[in-house]
Parts: structure tokens; C-alpha cells; sequence
């Protein structure tokens, strides 16, 4: 079958896709790690043919119509009002549509000027109640990030033995955790949608803050960074590599707890998936268009990102504010990204903050756990 | 270059000391310092390594009592013999840098004057080597370092069986993963290394009694503790123990996949858990973590201090494992897969006297010790000639030296005169690629220089008749006033760092050496070596390797295969590529082999791999051999060892001799576990090898023992 635009499952909800229009998340589709979407191609083109077999249907449709004979109309069965019963039913970019208007919706920022300019992200309710904070982060001054430079250049020379992992994570990093969890396109379907449903949603949130800290990438104040990728084109702080590969190891730690006996050696997964996220989050240093704090940044938006999405889901999981004030020196390491040590990285709690379920997220999660019966 | 110093007052020590320095400190402090490395060219290099050579053995203590008591000066790293106080005529030592502009060769000599105000400075000669970073410095540390804090494994010598000696494994190399799985007891959790030794590793604070005097030291107890801390996390224990700091600006080795020094330990001590292996406790390691920096110069200059002193130290380490473990007479085996192609190849470079004093004066006690080092990987790599009596029949030889577009270090070739055969009456002339430059300077030494080795200088410049820039030196010196004559020829980079710095071209360099009607018709080969050129693994140094070149040397057989083969009529050779270090009496040196299809590896039928370096097979005076072989690839179309990356559990694969000598290291210190004193003491004039477990070559040729010695170890 030769269709025009994307094949089921490939293309699609690539990078970072712009929320261009009615939020056609195609961004840098096509660029690598694409079949584990789970979510077919955005807005996908209602499956249109190549002009000879859109020909050859009008054809043979006049010859065999007919057969049909003239017989009376059937009574037909309606679909259920407003049901999350029915997302199955739809196309899986309009399922992505729905979740993206779903969580963004319940999501408000706020951009306050001031002796230090900072963005705060807060979650309020459909069915109403207070503005909750849950991620507040500071803007760096510059010199700060003429320190963190020196830190780059140090991760320079990896670039050759990192070449492939680069350069194959441009867009979704998807099968480097698939690889742990062991997921497969088919019979992991609605994992992988949820993964990417969750990278969506945490590369939205981070172009919120980044747009708004703004915040100069490495080469463009370091004349020797030369990076090995073009530098994207939106700010550097924080990573949304950070932001989502953080989000997906949250989400994915509460669905290994979720998935009861399926995985022996459950908390051996999460200490891989957290590795590499890790790495995915570093190599974009190695690669020389993210500094070390941008990674600090990305990796506790995209913990907090990862808590909403459990919390719509109905999977309850506490979710804890936290406020990032990057230090110069930090770099970035999993074995400082922890409660007990990452006040020394400029990291301190905010309040307590409650978000509700939503229904078509509950639904997916569902669908997703189901894939783990054992 | 000239002296220009004259006695002006307060100096005049200074300008003594600086007479004793050589070639490649008046190159890359000198004339070419705009050229140098990163940490030599700064402005701010506070702390210089340098080797120390005595006209006669000095103890430690003596050479501390002459120490300025104003601060310090000079330093020694931890030694071995200090409680003895063995007297030894080499010495590792750091000295400081007073001057606020970098370093020249004047304020390195007054540098060096300060630092060693007693007596017998004023025949010493200096080798300098890489700076050492002020965060790893401990510049307040005592005359000698502390004893480390250290208590034996109570837990080792269960279930090794009665009849095992225990000893100590000692391996030198960079990014060494000391906490690897593969390194610890059967039980996963003690590691077999009692020592580790992190030369450039930012110094931990606070410590106003250090056990190392740069770096970071580690025992058994702090790496288990390590371990403990960092159950699933390599990265943060790295990071913790400061071996993942910065040096000079660029980052850690061990942060990468794999390292040279990751594969090297492993195969010398290596014991995989998941291929069943039992680890031999009765050997306990010690590792010394060279200097990242250490892979920005691949020629001999800037290492020797660094070196020494990995030696001194797990020397010292060992001696206190012997009392540890209640082990008369320990004995050693230490593996150094390193090395560099030119040098003097008679044993009597600085490094190799100075590793083979010490050697030497262990065994003199009674304690065997070996030293392992590979034989070299520049076999094919054009890197050595020969000039004979024949060549300079006509009175003059031309030869060819290419040198590569794009390089952004210095070139070297080194010209080594016969033995006694003094230059006197020969001239070199080195022409640039199409005859644009010319440079030309007679054999013999400047008077001017009264102190040191009799030597001259002269500078190459651009554009000659109107003096262009110097963008290359010629010298000549009597090494170590040995009568051994050498001529360094410097070539600046062909593309430096910077732009503005002028250039040597790149391309076919012409050197003529012309013989005068006095000399000798009749003498020894005089041998050329250049200087390797390389990076390694990489270190972003772009370097690219020079080489002569002779029209006779072919590259490939009539069968189409690589020649492996010299060429009569071609002055450029494979035989004599032998690596620089491995030429001293006391090294074991191993050449890399690799299974043949359809013949047993296993029963000695093997072919040197293609890029192991030998010494000569024909007569004139030998530059070193090599005395055995070790597999250095998989076949012929699989290059390369397997061992282990720097994370528990991944696997690398390394090419070269460098992975051929630490099996034999492994299967030495085996055999140290095994023999009895008088096995071991008749076969220490063969440095040991007798005892190893070997197979006999087929190969009897010539060419095939010269190249893999008579033994394969497996």
C-alpha cells in the first residue's frame, strides 16, 4: 500500500514538534526512533491514496454496486456520549490531540520580572479549586553559564563514542528505554503511546519555560563548543531532552510498580531507566548544545511532568513542588539528582500539590498496565 | 640558539643549571614553546615534574637537607628506599615555578637552582616532564609524604591453596577502572587492589599530611568503601574519588566507554565473574592512573618523571604489603605498556637507566622484581633508518623526511651516532620541501657551553637569507656525556593552533649528512629514528605522524600481501623499530602475534601482528630485543584483544603490543606464586622469563625471533 504521508506507526509525533496550527505534532518527524511511537502520524492525512488506486476504487465501485442490491436500511447502534470507551475508536493522532488539550488545559505559567526573573508553572483543576505551584526555576545570570562552558568542553572529547546514540536521540529516545523494559510495537502498543504521549506533553512544557528564561545556547557564547548537531532552535534552559527523558523514566517507575509480578527485578529496571535517562540527558552536553545546569533543570520539570501525568492517570503518587536556582559549578550526575543531595545543586521543595484524574488518561494507562498480565 | 647568559651576578647558578638541560627543553621552553602543549606554553604553570639525574647516588634525605627551608622548591613524590635511605643517582621530583610569566629556559634554570641548594646540584642534569596541576598538588606537604593508612585483607589466603607465594602485581597506565567487578575478590565485594595511585586526580582538601604528594591515593579499604557507597552507580563512585576531575581543561578517560588502561588491567589482572573465573587472591595489585595529559605528547618528552615516580611508588606500596602479609622478600611484577619509537636504544635513555637502577638495586636485596613493557607497535610505520660507512661512501648521504599537512605538534627526528664515533668532522644540511629552506650546522659543540653535556644549537627559519621566523632547531649533543652523539631536529607544527604562528611546511624535508676527509671510512650504522607522533585514543592533540622515506622501501609484497620484510637497498627500515623504553637490562619486552588459519596458535604457529616492532637482525650494534610474544589480535581480519571497558561488566577491544605484554605480566606473577626462591633467582638474569609457562616457536628464522623472541606465553 502506498500511502501518501505517514505509514501507521512511523513519522508522526517526532522531536519537538511545533504546536503549529491545531497542534500538528510532526515537528522533526522522520528523523530516527519513530516506529515505537505508538501513535501514528499526527493528523496522519485521513489515510489518502495515490491518485491510481483513488481511480481504481471509482471504478470498480460502479461495477460491483449493485451486488448490494435495493433492500431496506438497517437500524444502526450509536456510540456512547462523551466515554472514554470511544478512544479506541479514533484515529491515534486525534487520541494525542485529546490528551495534549486534556493536560494542557489544567496548566497555567507565570513569567514574574523581578531583582531575580523567574517562571513558575501551576496546575489548577477543570472542576476548579487553587492555582497549585509545582515548578519554579530562576534565571541564571550569565556568568554562571560562562562557568558551566568549561564543563562542556570537558565532555567534548566523547563525541566519537557517543557519535551513534546522538545522533539516533534527535528526535524521541524511545527504544533506548525499550531496550530495558523490553517493548515491542504490536504487543506494546499503548505502552509506547503513553511513552510518547508523555514526551509530548513534557517537550510542550519545557518550550514554556525555555521560551520564557531564554537563555543562550553554549556555541553561541563559546566560539570552540562547535557542536557536533545543529543547535535547536529554541533556548537552552532547561534541556527538553532532560524534561522528557525524565518524565518518561517517572511515568515508566510507576508503571513497573503497576504492572505487579510482570518484572522479577523491578527496581534493577528503574535504576537502568534512570541511568539512561542520564545519559540521554548528558550526551546533549557531549554533543555541545546543553550545559550541565540545562540537564539539572530539564531532569526535575520532567520528574514533575512525570507526577502529573501518574496523577491523571489515577495512578496516585505524591507530587511534591520543587524550585531550581542553578549553582555554576554543577554538573550534572544521577547520583546527585536525589531528595538528600540536590540541595547542594540549588534545589528546594515547594508545596504539596493534588491533580485530578482524567479520564482518557485513566483509560490509556489502564490499557497500557493490561499489556503487562503475566 | 646560543647562551646568551653571562655572568651577571645572581644568575650565574642559574645559567650553570641551564647547561643541563637538552634538546627538547630547549625546544619546547625555548625557541618553540609558542608550539608546545597546552600546559607547557601557559602562563600559569606553577609546578614542573622533573627527572633528576646525580653524577653519583644520592639519599633521599640528603637531597631534602639541601631543600630552601623558605617555603619548599623542590618536592619528592613517595619513594621507595626512603627508610633505608637507598641511595639512587635518578630521582623523581616537582619543582616550582617562582616566575609569573610561564616557563622559559632561564627561569627554569633559576627555578631549578632554588629548589636544590646543595652541593651536588651543580652536576646534576634535568629531564623536565609535564607540569603537575596546582588542584593536584599538595605544595604544603612535608619533606616526605605520610605512610599511607593501610591494614592487610585479613580474608585473603583462604581456599588459595598452601602452596601459593603471595606477591604484588603492579600496572601503570591511564583511565584505570579501580573499582571494576573484575578486580575484587570471589566474593564481589573486597578488591584485590591494595593501592591506587591517581597522579592527576584534584587533590583532596584538608589533608596537611598527604600519603602522595599529587593526586589522590587510595587503599583497599577507601575503594571497598567506595564500592559500598556506589553499589549501582560507577559514575557518581568515580566522580566521588576524583578521578573523573578535569586536567588542563579536558576530561577524565575513565569517563569514556574504554580505555587503554581498562582493557591493559584487565588482561594483566582481570577476572571476569561471569565467565566463572576465580580470582587470584595470593596477587595483590597496585595501579598507578597516569596523567590525562599524558596522551597529548606521544614522543618520549614529558613523561619520565611521571613514570619514575608510578615505579618508586608501588615499589614502596609493595614493600608494605610484604610487611602486611608477613612475605619475605616479595616479589614484583610491574607491567608499563607504553612507550615511544626513537631514544637511544642502547638502554641508557634516562628513563630506562633510572627504571633499571632501581631495578636493579631491589634484586641486589634479594626481592625479585620485573618490568614488563611491549616492544612497540611502528613496525610498518617508517619511523627508523640506517645510514652505514657504505651509504657515505661518497662523502655525503641525502636522506628523505616527510612531514604531514594539517599536524598541529612539533616533529622530531633523532640522528644517533655509533658509539664513540664522534661527529666532529661531519656537517648536516636540512633543506625544506622545494628547496626553500635551508639550515646547515657543523657536528661539533659549542665551547661557550661550559657545564653539561657538550652540545650546539641552531635555529631553521623561514625565508633564510633574511632571517624569517625560527620555525624549526637543529642541535647536537653528547647524551649524557656518554659518547653516544645525537642530532634532534625540531619541526615546528604545519598548521599551528594559532593562525599568526608561523609554519613548517609540510611535505618532503631533505637532510644531507656530509662526512669531512678526517672522521673514520669505516664505522657503525649511524641509526635515525623519529619521534611518534600520534593521537592515541584521541585526545584532540592533531598530531600526525612524519616519516622518512626511501624509494627501495616497498610497502607491498609481489603477492600483493604487506611486506613485513626489509629491503636491502632501502635505508629505511622495519627492523629496529623496537620501542624507545624497552631497551634497558632489566625489562621483559613483549612483541604482539596472532593466529595463523589453519595452524595451531596454541602449539606456536603464529605471525608477528604486522605493526609489532622488533629489533635488528643483521650485525651492528643491537638496539634491544624482543624475548617473547603474547597475542595482540584475534586472526588476521579480527584485530585486537577483548577486555574490559571501564564499567563493570563492558568490554572493549584493544590493538597493539600494549595488550600483548600484560598477559605475560599475568602469567610472570602466576609464576611468581608458584616458584620456589632458587627457581626464581637462577632465571632473574633472563628477566624471568625461564619461568613463565611458554610455548616453543616453529618459527627458527631470523627474521621470526628477532621479531617474536622464541616463546609465546599464553
Amino acid at each position: 500500500m502506498a500511502y501518501f504521508g505517514g505509514i501507521g506507526g512511523i513519522g508522526g509525533i517526532g522531536g519537538i514538534g511545533g504546536i503549529g496550527g491545531i497542534g500538528g505534532i510532526r515537528g522533526i518527524g522522520g528523523i530516527g526512533n519513530l516506529n515505537a511511537t505508538g501513535l501514528g502520524s499526527f493528523l496522519g492525512g485521513g489515510g489518502a491514496l495515490d491518485p491510481l488506486t483513488i481511480q481504481g476504487l471509482q471504478t470498480s465501485a460502479q461495477a460491483i454496486s449493485h451486488a448490494a442490491g435495493d433492500g431496506a436500511t438497517h437500524p444502526s447502534r450509536e456510540m456512547n456520549f462523551s466515554s472514554s470507551e470511544n478512544l479506541d475508536k479514533w484515529a491515534d493522532w486525534v487520541r494525542a490531540s485529546l490528551y495534549l488539550s486534556d493536560f494542557m488545559s489544567e496548566l497555567s505559567w507565570e513569567a514574574k520580572e523581578g531583582p531575580t526573573n523567574e517562571v513558575t508553572l501551576s496546575y489548577r483543576s477543570h472542576s476548579g479549586g487553587a492555582l497549585q505551584p509545582f515548578f519554579s526555576v530562576v534565571r541564571p545570570d550569565g556568568e554562571l553559564f560562562d562557568k558551566q562552558l568549561n564543563l562542556v568542553r570537558s565532555y567534548m572529547d566523547q563525541r566519537p563514542e557517543r557519535t551513534a546514540e546522538i545522533t539516533s536521540q534527535l528526535g524521541f529516545p524511545t527504544p533506548y528505554f525499550a531496550m530495558i523494559i523490553g517493548l515491542i510495537p504490536g504487543r506494546n502498543n499503548k505502552t509506547l503511546e503513553l511513552i510518547t504521549l508523555t514526551q509530548v506533553l513534557a517537550a510542550h512544557v519545557a518550550m514554556i519555560v525555555k521560551h520564557h528564561l531564554a537563555i543562550r545556547r553554549p556555541d553561541r557564547i563559546g566560539a570552540t563548543i562547535l557542536p557536533m548537531i545543529p543547535t535547536p532552535g529554541h533556548g537552552s534552559f532547561p534541556s527538553a531532552h532532560a524534561t522528557e527523558a525524565f518524565a518518561v523514566v517517572r511515568m515508566l517507575e510507576g508503571l513497573i510498580d503497576a504492572s505487579g509480578s510482570h518484572y522479577p527485578d523491578g527496581d534493577k529496571r528503574k535504576n537502568l531507566l534512570r541511568k539512561q535517562a542520564e545519559r540521554i540527558a548528558v550526551s546533549r552536553t557531549v554533543a555541545g548544545v546543553h550545559y550541565p545546569v540545562d540537564s539539572w533543570a530539564g531532569a526535575l520539570l520532567g520528574k514533575m511532568v512525570g507526577e502529573m501525568v501518574l496523577n491523571k492517570c489515577g495512578a496516585q503518587t505524591e507530587m511534591r513542588g520543587l524550585k531550581y536556582e542553578a549553582r555554576a559549578e554543577s554538573d550534572f550526575m544521577i547520583s546527585q539528582y536525589q531528595p538528600t543531595k540536590w540541595g547542594a545543586h540549588g534545589v528546594s521543595e515547594l508545596q504539596l500539590c493534588t491533580v485530578d484524574k482524567s479520564d482518557q488518561f485513566e483509560w490509556l494507562w489502564k490499557s497500557a498496565v493490561d499489556e503487562f498480565d503475566l | 640558539m646560543t647562551d646568551t647568559s653571562t655572568n651577571d651576578g645572581g644568575l650565574a647558578d642559574a645559567v650553570a643549571i641551564k647547561n643541563y638541560l637538552g634538546p627538547y627543553e630547549a625546544w619546547n621552553f625555548g625557541l618553540g614553546k609558542a608550539y608546545a602543549f597546552p600546559a607547557y606554553r601557559g602562563d600559569d604553570v606553577r609546578f614542573l615534574s622533573a627527572l633528576a639525574e646525580h653524577p653519583e647516588p644520592q639519599k633521599p634525605h640528603s637531597l631534602l637537607d639541601g631543600v630552601a627551608s623558605d617555603g619548599h622548591g623542590m618536592w619528592l613524590p613517595t619513594v621507595w628506599g626512603k627508610e633505608d635511605d637507598v641511595a639512587l643517582r635518578f630521582w623523581p621530583i616537582v619543582v616550582e615555578n617562582r616566575s609569573d610569566d610561564g616557563i622559559a629556559p632561564d627561569s627554569l634554570a633559576l627555578n631549578l637552582t632554588e629548589a636544590m641548594l646543595s652541593d651536588p646540584i651543580g652536576e646534576a642534569r634535568f629531564r623536565m616532564a609535564f607540569p603537575v596541576e596546582e588542584e593536584a598538588m599538595h605544595r604544603h606537604a612535608r619533606r616526605m609524604t605520610a605512610d599511607p593508612v593501610w591494614k592487610p585483607d585479613t580474608g585473603v589466603g583462604t581456599g588459595d591453596g598452601p602452596n601459593r607465594t603471595l606477591n604484588v602485581l603492579g600496572v601503570i597506565d591511564d583511565g584505570i577502572p579501580f573499582a571494576h567487578r573484575n578486580f575484587r575478590a570471589a566474593d564481589g565485594k573486597r578488591t584485590r587492589l591494595e593501592f591506587c595511585w591517581l597522579q592527576s586526580a584534584h587533590k583532596k582538601e584538608g589533608q596537611d599530611h598527604p600519603s602522595v604528594l599529587f593526586g589522590r591515593e587510595f587503599t583497599r579499604e577507601t575503594i571497598e568503601q567506595l564500592i559500598a557507597k556506589h553499589p549501582e552507580d560507577e559514575d557518581a563512585l568515580y566522580a566521588e574519588a576524583g578521578a573523573s576531575d578535569q586536567q588542563f581543561g579536558s576530561g577524565a578517560a575513565i569517563n569514556r566507554l574504554a580505555t587503554h588502561g581498562s582493557n591493559v588491567m584487565d588482561i594483566a589482572a582481570g577476572s571476569n565473574p561471569d565467565k566463572g573465573h576465580v580470582p587470584p587472591e595470593e596477587t595483590r595489585l597496585i595501579a598507578v592512573q597516569l596523567p590525562n595529559t599524558y596522551g597529548w605528547d606521544t614522543s618520549s618528552f614529558g613523561k619520565d618523571m611521571y613514570m619514575l615516580s608510578a615505579v618508586h611508588y608501588i615499589l614502596e606500596r609493595a614493600e608494605r604489603i610484604a610487611e602486611g602479609y608477613g612475605v619475605k622478600d616479595i616479589r614484583v611484577t610491574i607491567n608499563i605498556s607504553y612507550g615511544f619509537s626513537a631514544g637511544r636504544h642502547d638502554g641508557e635513555g634516562e628513563l630506562e637507566a633510572a627504571m633499571d637502577e632501581i631495578v636493579a638495586k631491589r634484586r641486589q636485596l634479594g626481592r625479585p622484581t620485573a618490568i614488563v613493557i611491549p616492544s612497540g607497535n611502528t613496525f610498518q610505520d617508517r619511523l627508523h633508518a640506517e645510514i652505514t660507512s657504505d651509504h657515505l661512501g661518497s662523502g655525503t648521504f641525502e636522506f628523505s623526511w616527510k612531514t604531514q599537512p594539517n599536524d598541529l605538534s612539533s616533529n622530531y627526528l633523532e640522528i644517533w651516532f655509533p658509539d664513540q664515533l664522534d661527529p666532529g668532522d661531519f656537517d648536516i644540511e636540512v633543506k625544506g620541501p622545494f628547496g626553500k629552506i635551508s639550515a646547515g650546522m657543523a657536528l661539533k659543540p659549542d665551547p661557550s657551553y661550559q657545564h653539561g653535556d657538550p652540545r650546539n644549537f641552531k635555529s631553521i627559519q623561514l625565508d633564510p637569507p633574511n632571517q624569517g621566523d625560527a620555525i624549526g632547531q637543529i642541535s647536537l649533543d653528547n647524551h649524557r656525556k656518554s659518547g653516544r652523539w645525537r642530532v634532534l631536529i625540531a619541526l615546528a607544527p604545519s598548521e599551528p593552533h594559532d593562525p599568526g604562528l608561523p609554519a613548517a611546511p609540510a611535505g618532503e624535508w631533505k637532510i644531507v649528512l656530509s662526512r669531512g676527509d678526517v672522521a673514520p671510512r669505516d664505522h657503525e650504522p649511524i641509526y635515525l629514528w623519529v619521534q611518534r607522533d600520534i593521537d592515541l585514543e584521541p585526545f584532540l592533540t592533531g598530531s600526525r605522524q612524519s616519516y622518512l622515506h626511501d624509494d627501495d622501501y616497498r610497502l607491498v609484497s609481489e603477492k600483493g600481501a604487506e611486506e613485513e620484510s626489509d629491503q636491502p637497498d632501502s635505508n629505511v627500515k622495519r627492523f629496529g623499530s623496537l620501542n624507545g623504553m624497552a631497551t634497558g637490562a632489566t625489562t621483559l619486552v613483549v612483541a604482539g602475534s596472532r593466529p595463523v588459519i589453519g595452524s595451531r596458535f596454541e602449539k606456536g604457529e603464529l605471525m608477528a601482528s604486522s605493526f609489532s616492532s622488533a629489533g635488528k637482525t643483521a650485525s651492528g650494534p643491537a638496539v634491544g630485543s624482543v624475548d617473547c610474544t603474547a597475542r595482540a589480535d584475534r586472526s588476521n581480519i579480527v584485530p585486537g584483544i577483548v577486555g574490559a571497558g571501564t564499567r563493570s561488566g563492558s568490554y572493549s577491544s584493544v590493538q597493539g603490543t600494549s595488550v600483548a605484554a600484560p598477559l605475560v605480566a599475568r602469567r610472570l606473577s602466576e609464576a611468581f606464586s608458584r616458584c620456589s626462591d632458587q627457581e626464581i633467582k637462577t632465571a632473574e638474569k633472563d628477566n624471568y622469563l625461564p619461568i613463565v609457562q611458554s610455548i616453543a616457536l616453529s618459527d627458527q628464522s631470523v627474521e621470526g625471533r628477532t621479531r617474536l623472541g622464541e616463546f609465546l606465553v599464553i
